[in-house]
């Protein structure tokens, strides 16, 4: 059965495994055809900056965004007011993302099936 | 209708301004772990306890000694009546 799913993820990339746990759940999430919402909260919009360079041998978590409408994951949200107090904008980011209000995330959340939070 | 599952202390981190932020006209807010702290009568910020079902915890105000701290309008519910609220709320959201 379809469901609409939405994951939050609300982490920065690489002081902790949420966002990469995260990703990974969406991935899953859209092999078993699942209808996928992803919205970037707080630090998390931190994952969509352009340019990062990943020591030591990191993987560039940046580097899988662009790869997601492959699988059909084509509905990406920012938090307008995340970017705004973090001195971002949707020009840093790597990917197209549509900027939500706090009204528009309500009823993104309002809509959905299932919520995760990562 | 979405269950907010609350689990950190209004000033812990933005777990609480964001349930604050998204919350729905018929969504309730369940309070556990160190999120029991926000039920506290007078604490800044506070719960929208007027326009707001928010619930509390049993076990987790005792842990912390503040069942005679918390405000009226704070309802406590043991592990079974958690339970029951997410059998009521089929979408549940954890902030934290």
């Amino acid at each position: 059965m379809t469901k609409k799913i939405l994951f939050i993820t609300s982490k920065a990339p690489y002081g902790s495994s949420y966002a990469k746990e995260a990703l990974d759940a969406v991935l899953m999430a859209s092999a078993f055809g699942q209808q996928i919402s992803l919205l970037f909260l707080d630090d998390g919009i931190f994952q969509l900056k352009k340019d990062q360079a990943p020591q030591h041998g990191q993987k560039n978590i940046s580097a899988t965004f662009p790869a997601l409408e492959l699988y059909d994951v084509n509905n990406i949200y920012v938090d307008e007011l995340a970017l705004q107090k973090r001195g971002m904008t949707r020009q840093d980011l790597v990917i197209n993302t549509v900027a939500f209000n706090d009204e528009k995330i309500r009823q993104l959340m309002a809509e959905q099936d299932q919520i995760l939070a990562f | 209708m979405i269950l907010h599952l609350l689990s950190k202390s209004p000033t812990e981190n933005n777990a609480f301004n964001n349930a604050i932020r998204f919350l729905g006209p018929d969504d309730v807010i369940l309070l556990i772990e160190n999120g029991v702290y926000a039920g506290i009568e007078g604490i800044e910020p506070t719960l929208p306890f007027s326009s707001t079902t928010i619930y509390a915890l049993q076990d987790d105000v005792e842990a912390r000694g503040i069942a005679g701290k918390l405000a009226a309008a704070c309802k406590l519910v043991s592990y079974d009546g958690f339970v029951e609220l997410t059998e009521r709320y089929t979408k549940v959201q954890s902030w934290y």
